[in-house]
Order: structure tokens, then C-alpha cells, then sequence
């Protein structure tokens, strides 16, 4: 599905990502921990086509294209979902046109029929109850004064009406209570299917007690420190970060 | 032939069709001629034109348009008054200035009111109505074009709302100018009057739109008064293109606690300059004034707006936003003075623009001259570009680059276009602007064209 292959990536004037390694197949659950500026956010920025990243070596192949060669829309339309950190508040742009109108994008793209306004519809408010979402939601403009929970749940929400075939879910779980966080992660895990691949990127453990991964990986400096299954999460909560620094060192040295 | 000599010669031309109007108008009409020999075209020395070269207007000959018989007109104006926002109400539409009977619809006019030609209207019952007010509004510093509007005028519409009438239904106005009926280069002159006596209420909505592509002048100048306790609604839609020149000025005057709300949305055009001004001339008048002006490729959008606080007690607000692509330039004037008595006074405004590329420009000025000391007055103006990261987030769903940019172009206008009083004039107007930005803004020559979610 997705295989990232030594890749390095400069952001500015600085190396971020150091040579990252990670195949994930269909089906599968990645996750991605690690501590503020281990390089997070510039893998998920590069793997969905934000400008401002400098790519120096390495490749990305989604499904066995070049993935780093398509423009973001075209990414999307491919199958490759971002869930934002944090989502952009969009005045004037109603949430319902414009989902009608990337789902149209992405059935155009695959040779499907365009969704008329009223099946949309439908389809809009049956995903709505998956994520209990106000109906309101209907009537406003992209993500325009929704709470931190609420802009996560429509996040959601949107994958749920593009079904692709792999998402990748930046810090889904910061700001979210925990019945926010419950109903978000349902959302996902509602999602989970043989064909369809995750790669969550999270702070904390907590997210993953919901949304179980079959694999997680340390992010530190750059490159992945360790990988492991779902119970790496757990020793991580435990014992912190500070341990995988030794990891990193260690293998610096050899 | 310089240009004024130019238009002493469309004036001596025009003799015969005045002969028949009454003396008082026979007398403005001379009186402005001499005043408009006196100013010339503005220059742009005056600070009013500074950034607004009239050259093009000055130096074309243009010819008067005469009658035109409705099979002629083009197909593209025939499909424009198939929008049925003008099936309700009383629809009075001129073609190339002149009044046509046959496309207008007025007979469903309540009791009360008067919506008709003012060139019709001086032989009947009105004439004193219309000799009382025409051209007794306009300030002294109009600029010539009102002069020589005044001189030229060939028709315009004439409203009048009795005491306490409130309409349900907004009057609509359509000028259709289609050079495609002209013989070369023409100008029309329009000459406008609305009156609304004390308590009547009204919506007008002005659609105005260019058609064909030869060169094509329209100078309209509009004078209206809002009677004590009157509130006037007043729309103007303008769709120019690449070879319309527009001047148009409105003079409001305002008594005692009457309400004037302008909408306008300018589109486009070789030079378009609109000039709107507001008399606050008794107490608790309320008058706001918002709107929208784009222009993309060489054109010129120019809105000036004026509201003099006379009284105590007046509120007014202005809100302009700008949209400018390619190398276009627009240029935003708003000028509030509260003068020496007016205390109490509150008033607020403020102007955006959005540059969708680098070439494109913007004069913005609001200016604020306060001679009361108890006022609250505020101004402000923005000027931006669209937001990557709201492109990104977009673009990431799956909208093209074009898609997106039209999208987000069309969320800045949509405050000012969610302020038409219809769902029909919201969505042709939003119909207009999806067109506009597609065919003019986003030129990435190998993307779809057709804008999102509109037509399917």
C-alpha cells in the first residue's frame, strides 16, 4: 500500500526527516509516537504534499506510484487521506458543497458518476450519526467556529464520505475529552477493513487504547528508533522517551 | 474635433428631441452644458480622479444610442431577462438607455406607486415632482460627468412611493447595453429620480449588463430622496466586460430617521467608476453602504462612496470588498465627514481586498474628517492574498488548484452576496462570479474549467 523508502527531507535549512524506513500493507495499523520535533509533522506534511519541504533523498511509493511526484489533489483523488492537525477554518465555503464537491473530484477521477445534491445529502447525514455530528453541520462553513472536537469529528467525518484507501491521521486525538476521542476513534476503527490502511501519528498512548495498531514505530531525530507491536505503546507510557534515546545513541555509534 | 466640441455637436444633434420637453428642463439642460464646457473631463489632478484616467472616455467620439427595435437584440440579452428574479413585481428594462415598453412590465404597479420612464413622465402629472428635484440633489462637486448628464440625458426611471406604501415586491430595473445593436461607438446617457415619501418602504434592484464587443459608454446618474421615516433597499448588479466604460453617480439625500441600505456588485469592465453618496440630513438617519468590486486582465474598478453627517444622531456604515486578478487595478474611496453639530454620531467603516496575482493592484483609502467631538467613528482597510493553507486543505480533498482558488475567491465575496434580499439574485450572482473568476482568474491553461458543484 505505502512504502517509504530511506526517505530524507529538508525543511528550511535543516535535515528533518533522516532516512525513514516504513512498509505498510493493506489492512494494516501503523502508528507513529514520538517526542515535539522528532519529525512528526514534516512526514506527514511531505507524505501529503505540503509546499515548503525540500525531499533530498529517498521515495514514497502509494499503491506502486510516486507518490511524491503527484499533486496534493491528485494524492487525494488516488486514495490518500489526511487527517489535519489542525483543520482551517473556511468562511464562506459551505462544509456540505465542498465535500460534494471533492467526492465528485475523486469519482470523477476513478470514472464514477458525479453524486447529485440530494444522494449526497443522504450519504452526508448517514456518516453524520457515525461521528454524532449536529445536523447543523449541514448549514456551515468549513470547520467556521466548530470546536477543537468538533473540527476533529468532521476530520472523520470527511474520511468516512471519501472512503479511501489509506489515511493518514495527524494527532486526531489532540484537544478531544474523552467521549470526543471515544466517538472519533469509533469512527475510525468503523473504517477498518482488509483493503484499507492506517497511519495514526500521536503524542500519547491514550489514543491507541481505542484505536488498536497492529504496529507502532519511535520517531527520534529523524529517524525510527524502534518498532514493535502494540504493547511498544504501553512501554513507552511507562518509561518515556528517554530510553529510546539510548536506543538512537547506540545505533548512532554502530 | 476635441472632445467637447464633440458633444456640442451631440447636443445641437439632439435639439429636435428636446423641443418637446417643458422649459425649466430645456433651461437645466443648457445651464449644464455651459457648466460642463467650463469643467472639461476631470483630470487626475483632482484629487477625486486621481487614480482614474478618463482619457479613453475623453478622447472617443462617441455617438448617442437611438431606439432599437427588440428583434434586434442579441440572443445573450433575450436570456437575460428570462431570469426570473424579474417575473415578480413591476420590471422596467431599457435597451442601450432607451425605455422599451415592450420588455418593460409595469401594470402590476400597487396604488401608490409610480415606476416609469422619466422622459415620459414631465408631460403628465408628475412634471412638478420631477422639476422640484432633478439635479436639486447633486452635489457642486459632482464632477462633470453629472453636468454633462444633465445636458445629455436621453431617459432614465422615474419612482415615486406615496406616503406609508410598502412594497412587497423589490421594483427592478434592467438596462441591457448591446453594442451588437450599435452603430460603432455609443454612449448612453441615463438620468434617474427616485423619490420615497415619508414612511413608504422599497427595494430597487438595478441589473445592468454589457453585452458585445465594441466599445460602449453609459453615464448614469441617480438622485434620491428618503422622506422621513422612508427605508429604501437599493441593489445594483453590474456586469461590464472588456470594453464597457461605466460612470455612474447616486446622491441620496436622507431626512429624519430614514433608513438607505446599498448592495452593489461591480463586475468587471474596461474602467468602471461609481461614485455613491449619502446626505445625512436630520437626525437619526441610518444609511449603509456595502459592496463588492472585481476586475481582472487591464481593467479598472473604481468605487467612491461619501456620507456627510449633517445632524446628531446618524448612523452609517460602509463595507467594500475587493477582488483584482491579473494586472487590474481598483481603487476604493471612502470619505466620511461629521460635520460641527452632528454629535452623537456613529459610523463605521472598513474596506478588504483580496490580489490574486502580483500584478494586480489596489488604492484603498478610507478617510474620516470629524468636526463634532461626541462621536464614535472607526475605519479600517485590509489587503491580502488567498491562504495556502486553506488552498491545501482543499486541495488535499481532492479540488484542483483552479477549483480551489475559485472556491475560496467565491468565500470571500460571499458576504457581501449573502446581503441580496433573494435566493434568485444570490444565485445569479453567484452564478456570475463562478464564471467571471473561472474564465478571467485562474488561467492554469491545462485544469478543468467548469466551476464545482454549481451546474450538476
Amino acid at each position: 500500500m505505502l512504502n517509504i523508502h530511506h526517505l530524507v527531507v529538508k525543511a528550511g535549512d535543516a535535515i528533518i526527516l533522516k532516512g525513514i524506513d516504513l512498509h505498510i500493507k493493506p489492512g494494516e495499523v501503523h502508528a507513529i509516537m514520538g517526542p515535539n520535533g522528532s519529525g512528526k509533522s514534516t512526514l506527514a506534511n511531505t507524505l501529503s504534499g505540503r509546499a515548503g519541504y525540500e525531499i533530498v533523498s529517498g521515495s514514497v511509493s502509494f499503491q506502486g506510484q510516486d507518490l511524491l511526484s503527484l499533486a496534493p489533489e491528485i494524492r487525494a483523488r488516488e486514495g490518500f487521506f489526511l487527517g489535519f492537525q489542525y483543520p482551517v477554518e473556511i468562511p464562506g465555503v459551505g462544509n456540505m458543497y465542498f465535500l460534494r464537491a471533492a467526492l465528485n473530484a475523486i469519482r470523477k477521477h476513478r470514472g464514477e458518476p458525479e453524486i447529485d445534491a440530494l444522494d449526497f445529502l443522504t450519504l452526508a447525514k448517514e456518516k453524520m450519526k457515525l461521528l454524532e455530528l449536529d445536523e447543523t453541520l449541514t448549514k456551515r462553513s468549513v470547520n467556521e467556529g466548530f470546536s477543537g472536537g468538533e473540527k476533529k469529528r468532521n476530520e472523520i467525518f470527511q474520511m468516512a464520505l471519501l472512503q479511501p484507501k489509506f489515511a493518514l491521521l495527524d494527532e486526531i486525538d489532540s484537544g478531544l475529552d474523552i467521549d470526543a476521542l471515544r466517538i472519533v476513534a469509533n469512527g475510525v476503527n468503523s473504517l477498518r477493513g482488509p483493503e484499507r490502511s492506517f497511519l495514526l501519528i500521536t503524542h500519547y498512548q491514550r489514543l491507541l487504547d481505542y484505536i488498536v495498531p497492529d504496529y507502532v514505530h519511535v520517531l527520534f531525530h529523524g529517524k525510527i528508533a524502534k518498532s514493535g507491536g502494540k504493547e511498544l505503546a504501553l512501554e513507552l507510557e511507562e518509561k518515556g522517551y528517554g530510553w529510546i534515546e539510548e536506543i538512537a545513541k547506540k545505533s548512532g555509534d554502530a | 474635433m476635441d472632445s467637447q466640441a464633440h458633444y456640442l455637436q451631440q447636443f445641437a444633434n439632439a435639439a429636435h428631441a428636446r423641443s418637446a420637453e417643458p422649459s425649466w428642463l430645456r433651461a437645466r439642460r443648457e445651464a449644464a452644458l455651459a457648466d460642463f464646457q467650463r469643467l472639461g473631463f476631470p483630470s487626475q489632478k483632482l484629487e477625486d480622479w486621481r487614480y482614474t484616467n478618463v482619457r479613453e472616455i475623453s478622447e472617443t467620439p462617441f455617438v448617442l444610442t437611438t431606439p432599437k427595435t427588440v428583434g434586434s437584440l442579441s440572443s445573450a440579452s433575450r436570456e437575460a431577462l428570462q431570469d426570473p428574479s424579474f417575473d415578480r413585481g413591476p420590471r422596467i428594462v431599457f435597451v442601450n438607455g432607451i425605455f422599451s415598453a415592450e420588455l418593460s412590465a409595469l401594470d402590476s404597479s400597487p396604488k401608490g406607486l409610480r415606476v416609469e420612464s422619466l422622459c415620459a413622465a414631465p408631460q403628465r402629472d408628475t412634471e412638478r415632482l420631477i422639476e422640484e428635484n432633478l439635479g436639486q440633489h447633486l452635489a457642486d462637486n459632482l464632477s462633470s460627468f453629472a453636468a454633462l448628464n444633465t445636458a445629455l440625458f436621453q431617459d432614465g426611471v422615474f419612482v415615486h412611493l406615496a406616503r406609508g406604501l410598502v412594497l412587497e415586491h423589490p421594483i427592478q430595473i434592467l438596462h441591457l447595453l448591446d453594442t451588437t445593436l450599435s452603430d460603432g461607438e455609443s454612449a448612453c446617457f441615463s438620468r434617474n429620480l427616485y423619490l420615497l415619501e415619508p414612511d413608504s418602504h422599497a427595494t430597487i434592484v438595478e441589473t445592468v449588463l454589457n453585452f458585445g464587443d465594441t466599445r460602449f459608454l453609459c453615464n448614469a446618474i441617480t438622485e434620491i430622496v428618503v422622506s422621513r421615516g422612508a427605508s429604501l433597499k437599493h441593489v445594483v448588479l453590474q456586469r461590464g466586460n472588456a470594453t464597457s466604460l461605466h460612470v455612474s453617480a447616486t446622491q441620496v439625500r436622507q431626512d429624519a430617521a430614514s433608513r438607505f441600505e446599498s448592495i452593489s456588485i461591480l463586475l468587471g469592465g474596461k474602467l468602471a467608476r461609481s461614485d455613491l453618496r449619502s446626505l445625512l440630513n436630520a437626525e437619526r438617519a441610518e444609511c449603509k453602504m456595502r459592496g463588492l468590486y472585481a476586475a481582472c486582465q487591464h481593467q479598472l474598478v473604481d468605487q467612491h462612496t461619501f456620507v456627510s453627517h449633517e445632524k446628531p444622531l446618524c448612523t452609517s456604515e460602509g463595507y467594500y470588498k475587493g477582488i483584482l486578478a491579473d494586472r487590474a487595478h481598483g481603487v476604493f474611496n471612502g470619505r466620511v465627514i461629521v460635520q460641527p453639530h452632528a454629535q452623537k454620531t456613529s459610523s463605521l467603516q472598513s474596506n478588504k481586498n483580496l490580489l490574486l496575482s502580483d500584478g494586480a493592484e489596489i488604492d484603498s483609502k478610507p478617510e474620516l474628517i470629524i468636526h463634532a467631538d461626541d462621536v464614535k467613528c472607526a475605519h479600517g482597510s485590509t489587503t491580502g492574498s488567498l491562504s495556502e493553507d486553506s488552498l491545501f486543505y482543499l486541495r488535499s480533498r481532492g479540488l484542483s488548484e483552479d477549483e480551489a482558488k475559485n472556491l475560496l475567491t467565491r468565500a470571500f465575496a460571499a458576504e457581501i452576496t449573502a446581503l441580496l434580499p433573494s435566493e434568485h439574485l444570490r444565485h445569479r450572482t453567484d452564478a456570475w462570479l463562478t464564471e467571471y473568476f473561472a474564465e478571467h482568474f485562474l488561467s492554469d491553461g491545462n485544469s478543468n474549467k467548469k466551476p464545482i458543484g454549481v451546474t450538476s
